[in-house]
């Protein structure tokens, strides 16, 4: 009877003890998700800043551009006894 | 006593089950409810909660990159933010519509009744900057929303724009290769189910894609984005200087026949589209249909020595600038008597190439041109393209013949012209233009149609076109070797038949290296006003682009002049001679120019070693005074003038 009753009681602790762990996971995922969910909005604003400042690079370095940039400062095309051929 | 003791004991049991009965009452009551919670009203409660707890949500993908050969940004995609209101929502319209008239820099009443719509949503307007967007968040106003969207942008202008094309405000490819890779470039969407908390924010617990996995894949152009830009600048010019309507040029790799750029004029930006025009949206390399004019001469020439017909110096009587035939009569430019082949192409005389033509017969003359790919139309990825405008060989006239000889009632387009000049210049391989790097598309079998001993006679003769006294004399190059063929076709008149009086596409088309060509430039100016001869109008434009190409590929110079760089000193101004002469030592080039040094240094013969980077030379070694001994070397080292030492 004593044997019995002590098996009883180590079933029921394993039992609360699952269902403490099962608590404990769902609680981990729910928080792993929130923290996922952060570092990927992130991430997302990261990447749109990266993609905005190399789309602006690009046009800061657009020919066109660069030519009116050129033009601003009083530079212009090279004439053809200006240019020189330096051969390796 | 008893009595009492006996009374208080049925008393007690009578509370106590009073109070069973109570709470098996209560526990009765609440098993009832919970069966019927769970049982009755389960289904349904289950599918309200669903609906608050999950939401269907969906991941969209960035539509993929336009990239140049070398890696540069052609077209690409970013987030922006839209505006959306519900008006249902918006309290007070009318405060809300001066903000957001404020911010957007819309009208007020355009604004307002928008809001005063009956709908559960509007749009406000699509994709804001991100500095508005940050204006809106901050103003707070109830009803109003905002959402990330994708828009896709051109950072370098109108660069190749008609070729490029655009997409419409939902990222879908409408033209040019944006149509064309429409599905290769746009990003896949996935949906997925995420949870959403009290505080309305969506955790996703499906971690099967991300963004990145669903973005679109990035093309890559054989464009050379330096090359366009300077193409793009020659071509405004001519056409600007000449008046004419519009124009193109064209770069192509003879090698392979890789586009290195494509140029229409007048410019499209695709960041725009919705300024421009259908014509000027229009890609007319690959569109346009133009009478080739002489341009066509060498493949008439090409057909004859295939033939048999006649060799390079076979000659013909070209009847002194006037020949009739059946009714028409067949002008040259000048009075012309007996010419060689090779003259014939030279001078570009209408009446000897239609004395071949009449040789080679219609049948041949048409074999030549399928074989050229003028028949089919050019294998690129391009939307709207045609195939060139040739009428059966059984239906041709003797005079339709000779026309064909001249580039006369036949019609193709610049990309056509130029695939049969890479063609003609790469030893007589067909060779397929090809404008996509990656991916790597299915293209026409490249093989021989030519033989290499004719594509070298031909070549020989473009190149006397420009360095004897051809057409293109004027446009001699010192130090590279430029062949190429003029042409000045007129323009047919669609309405009134027959040509349009004053009306004509000048072009050029320059080969070079001459003899071994690693390049094909194409330049034409469709009804130019102030000129009309393609060696006047697109052959300086050809002569210029040739120059701006050797500034990048020095191996198309001259070999014997390659190998003398220290020949180069005229450059120098008569000072800095005198200068020099009297001194066999080295010089102190501290604080001088590069180009100063190289100059010096060139003309004294001595091997210059160039360290570092910048326009001044800061350091020397040897030491200044030195004495100089041929073919010593000289190290110069380089910096910005706040550098010097």
């Amino acid at each position: 009877m004593k044997t019995e009753t002590t098996a009883l009681i180590i079933m029921l602790g394993l039992f609360v003890g699952l269902i403490f762990c099962k608590i404990w996971l769902s609680v981990s995922i729910s928080d792993l998700a929130y923290e996922y969910d952060k570092i990927e909005n992130q991430l997302r604003k990261e990447q749109d800043l990266n993609l905005k400042l190399k789309a602006e690079r690009s046009f800061l370095l657009s020919p066109d551009h660069l030519k009116d940039l050129a033009q601003k400062y009083g530079l212009r095309p090279a004439k053809e006894n200006e240019i020189k051929v330096i051969l390796p | 006593m008893i009595y009492r003791r006996t009374r208080n004991s049925t008393l007690g049991k009578a509370r106590f089950w009073i109070f069973t009965i109570f709470l098996l009452l209560i526990w009765g009551g609440l098993l009832a409810r919970t069966f019927w919670i769970q049982l009755i009203w389960g289904p349904k409660l289950v599918a309200r909660a669903c609906s608050q707890y999950f939401v269907a949500s969906k991941l969209q993908g960035l539509r993929g990159k336009i990239l140049d050969r070398n890696g540069v940004v052609l077209a690409q995609t970013i987030s922006a933010y839209s505006v959306f209101a519900r008006p249902l929502e918006v309290e007070n319209s009318s405060k809300v519509a001066r903000v957001l008239s404020i911010i957007l820099s819309e009208p007020y009443a355009k604004i307002l009744a928008k809001l005063k719509n009956d709908k559960k949503f509007v749009w406000i307007r699509r994709k804001i900057s991100d500095l508005k967007a940050e204006k809106i968040k901050s103003s707070r106003l109830h009803g109003i929303y905002l959402t990330r969207e994708f828009t896709r942008i051109y950072p370098q202008g109108h660069l190749l724009g008609q070729v490029l094309g655009f997409t419409n405000i939902d990222g879908k490819g409408l033209e040019g290769l944006e149509r064309s890779f429409d599905s290769y470039l746009k990003g896949k969407r996935e949906k997925f189910v995420a949870f959403k908390d009290a505080k309305g924010r969506i955790i996703r617990f499906n971690l099967k894609a991300t963004q990145k996995d669903l973005n679109g894949k990035d093309l890559i152009l054989t464009i050379d984005t330096r090359l366009q830009a300077q193409a793009e600048d020659i071509l405004a010019k001519t056409v600007q200087k000449f008046r004419g309507k519009n124009g193109i040029l064209i770069i192509a790799k003879v090698k392979n026949g890789e586009i290195l750029a494509l140029a229409n004029y007048p410019f499209f930006n695709p960041n725009s589209f919705f300024a421009y025009s259908p014509l000027e949206m229009r890609n007319r390399a690959a569109l346009d249909l133009f009478e080739p004019g002489s341009t066509a001469k060498p493949f008439m020439v090409a057909a004859a020595l295939e033939q048999g017909i006649c060799q390079p110096d076979t000659i013909f009587f070209c009847e002194q600038g006037k020949w009739r035939l059946e009714s028409k009569t067949i002008r040259d430019t000048h009075k012309y008597g007996w010419l060689s082949v090779s003259a014939i192409v030279r001078y570009s005389s209408n009446i000897g190439i239609g004395k071949i033509a009449l040789k080679v017969g219609p049948k041949t003359f048409f074999q030549v041109l399928k074989r050229f790919g003028f028949t089919q139309k050019v294998p690129l990825p391009l939307p709207g393209r045609v195939e060139s405008l040739i009428r059966p060989p059984k239906k041709w006239t003797k005079i339709d013949l000779v026309s064909a000889g001249f580039g006369q009632g036949w019609a193709t387009t610049g990309l056509h012209l130029v695939q049969a000049y890479v063609s003609l210049a790469n030893g007589g391989v067909f060779t397929p233009l090809v404008l996509v790097k990656h991916p790597e598309l299915t293209k026409p079998e490249s093989k021989q149609i030519l033989s290499p001993t004719i594509s070298k006679q031909i070549l020989r003769m473009l190149w006397e076109v420009v360095n004897r006294d051809g057409t293109g004399k004027k446009l001699k190059l010192k130090d590279i070797s430029l062949g190429g063929k003029t042409g000045t076709a007129q323009k047919s008149d669609l309405i009134k038949g027959g040509y349009k009086q004053g009306a004509y596409v000048a072009s050029f088309v320059g080969v070079f290296p001459a003899l071994s060509p690693k390049y094909v430039v194409f330049l034409a100016v469709d009804e130019p006003q102030t000129e009309h001869y393609g060696a006047e109008v697109a052959g300086p434009g050809v002569r210029q682009m040739v120059l701006n190409i050797a500034a990048m590929d020095k191996t198309v110079f001259r070999k014997s002049k390659a190998q003398t760089p220290v020949s180069r000193h005229r450059y120098l101004v008569q000072n800095d001679l005198a200068q020099l002469s009297d001194l066999n030592r080295l010089s102190d080039f501290r604080g001088k120019s590069l180009r100063y040094a190289l100059d010096v240094l060139n003309s004294k013969q001595v091997q210059t070693i160039l360290k570092g980077k910048g326009v001044i030379v800061v350091g020397q070694k040897p030491a200044p005074g030195t004495i100089l001994k041929k073919h010593m070397k000289v190290h110069l080292y380089l910096g910005f003038p706040e550098e010097v030492l």
